[in-house]
């Protein structure tokens, strides 16, 4: 049997032996829910097939994955995917965009400049962290998290991230945020049915220093 | 006729590459400004403050050329009214072209602009109406998320029905932003002048007169002045306060002191300004 074949096959074995849910909880210092963090489990003691740095390939999604540009804003800030996966990059805008990213090693391009109704598509094949900006709008700015697990979730605006279709078993949760320093880990045991119990982080984030979209003025020029 | 050919003219390259109008984002600027010494006089007793109002609008549309070129074709519309002293109340229109080349890919490559602007100038006073064009070259680079920096030089002409109105002169100016936070940001302005300028003064004024180009009576600030138009250098300094009242409005609060010398002539303006900048 073909390599790859046998990776899909043992994932799907693990996944379907009794799968576990485990929820997750973000807060930050002073208890206020954050939204956009990225946690991920990585298996301590599952089969090497499921990491990709050990040879393997986790499937892509069938279906691309979709960033759209609407208002001058990208229309997620944080995508969390598993490599291979293809992202398309719709203008769903007035005006036109630039996608791009200088994130090395992970993954560097620019699109070309394209109209309202028109899409590019950026193929993500190496795990880590993406920055996505626009060539013509310095303040767009959006992620996308490139995972080597298929197990991941992304924080809703109440803090909350639940992970159900995880097979017991040890695992190290990572949890990413934009505005944190270095990723957190954390390792659990996730049980048959009972899966763990909910894993409440605390998170310290630093300053949110994005480019300010707001229109400069001049004022006090030579009359 | 002549403006559509002049139009296509201009928008040919960018037609020829495939490149269209993707943007015409209005930006309306209001403004008003405290100048404590309108009249440009270097003695007390001539020295009048005055109010101004001022409202610009610009426009214009985006052509890309290839990965780091892009032209601007637009327009500018700009209103100024002094509520006390009428006589200054102009109106101007006027094209704007920009080529733009970014030295790469991303917030913090440089930018350089190159733009030439034309316009048509209506005043209350007759004698100030006038036709103007500047060319303008600029280089901005921003540093981090949070600080950026521009250098701006500005070389204008303005020919007005009267002589004496008439002003050429070449201005450079630096420019330092810093963020301070989500909604408040703080500019450092420096510039410097060489140019026509008029100051208002009552008669006799021997000193004047020796560096005078042009001379004329004036009663536009209601009292029995003359206008002397002359070459001097201004230097002046700034500190902007900005606050971002959403993404596409800011209020910012605006302090120059600029010192305008030629020979035995000087004179200080204090300015003090309010302006809401709006993105449409």
């Amino acid at each position: 049997m073909r390599p790859l074949a046998l990776v899909c096959l043992s994932v799907l074995a693990v996944v379907r032996a009794e799968a576990a849910e485990v929820t997750f909880k973000f807060t930050d210092s002073k208890g206020a829910p954050i939204v956009d963090a990225v946690v991920s489990l990585v298996s301590l003691d599952a089969p090497p097939a499921l990491s990709a740095s050990n040879g393997a390939k986790l499937p892509p999604p069938a279906e691309p994955l979709e960033i759209a540009q609407s208002g001058q804003e990208f229309s997620t800030f944080v995508t969390p995917l598993v490599v291979g996966t293809t992202v398309n990059f719709p203008n769903a805008d007035k005006v036109g965009h630039q996608v791009y990213s200088l994130s090395k090693p992970t993954k560097v391009f620019t699109l070309p400049l394209y109209k309202p109704g028109s899409s590019g598509t950026v193929l993500f094949d190496r795990p880590g962290v993406v920055a996505l900006g626009c060539n013509i709008h310095d303040w767009m700015l959006a992620y996308v998290v490139v995972l080597e697990t298929p197990w991941f979730a992304k924080s809703a605006p109440n803090g909350t991230a639940a992970i159900a279709n995880a097979a017991p078993g040890r695992y190290r949760a990572e949890v990413w945020h934009p505005r944190l320093a270095k990723v957190e880990t954390r390792e659990l045991t996730l049980t048959e049915g009972a899966g763990a119990p909910a894993q409440e982080f605390t998170l310290l984030l630093k300053p949110d220093r994005r480019i300010r979209r707001t229109p400069g003025s001049s004022a006090g020029g030579y009359k | 006729m002549k403006f559509s050919g002049l139009r296509l003219c201009l928008l040919s390259p960018a037609l020829a590459l495939g490149a269209g109008p993707a943007d015409w984002a209005p930006n309306l600027t209001t403004t008003a400004t405290w100048d404590s010494n309108a009249t440009n006089a270097s003695r007390s007793a001539d020295t009048i403050g005055a109010l101004a109002l001022r409202a610009d609008v610009t426009s214009a549309a985006r052509f890309p050329f290839g990965p780091d070129d892009t032209f601007f074709a637009g327009a500018a519309i700009r209103a100024e009214a002094w509520p006390r002293f009428d006589g200054l109340d102009r109106a101007a229109l006027g094209p704007r072209l920009t080529w733009q080349h970014k030295f790469g890919v991303g917030a913090l490559a440089p930018v350089f602009d190159l733009e030439l602007a034309g316009d048509v100038i209506g005043a209350r006073e007759s004698a100030r109406t006038a036709r103007a064009g500047s060319v303008t070259l600029a280089l901005r680079k921003r540093f981090d998320a949070a600080t950026r920096v521009s250098l701006t030089h500005t070389r204008a002409r303005e020919d007005a029905r009267e002589l004496v109105f008439d002003r050429t002169g070449a201005e450079t100016t630096a420019e330092l932003v810093r963020d301070l936070d989500e909604h408040w940001s703080l500019a450092f302005t420096a510039r410097w002048r060489e140019g026509d300028v008029l100051s208002y003064a009552t008669p006799p004024r021997a000193d004047l007169v020796a560096l005078a180009h042009v001379r004329v009576p004036n009663t536009t600030f209601d009292r029995p002045f003359v206008v002397y138009s002359l070459e001097a250098r201004s230097l002046s300094g700034g500190l902007a306060v900005t606050r971002a009242l959403a993404d596409t409005t800011a209020l910012t609060f605006r302090y120059d002191w600029r010192q305008t010398e030629r020979g035995p002539l000087r004179y200080v303006n204090h300015l003090v300004s309010a302006a809401v900048a709006r993105q449409f």
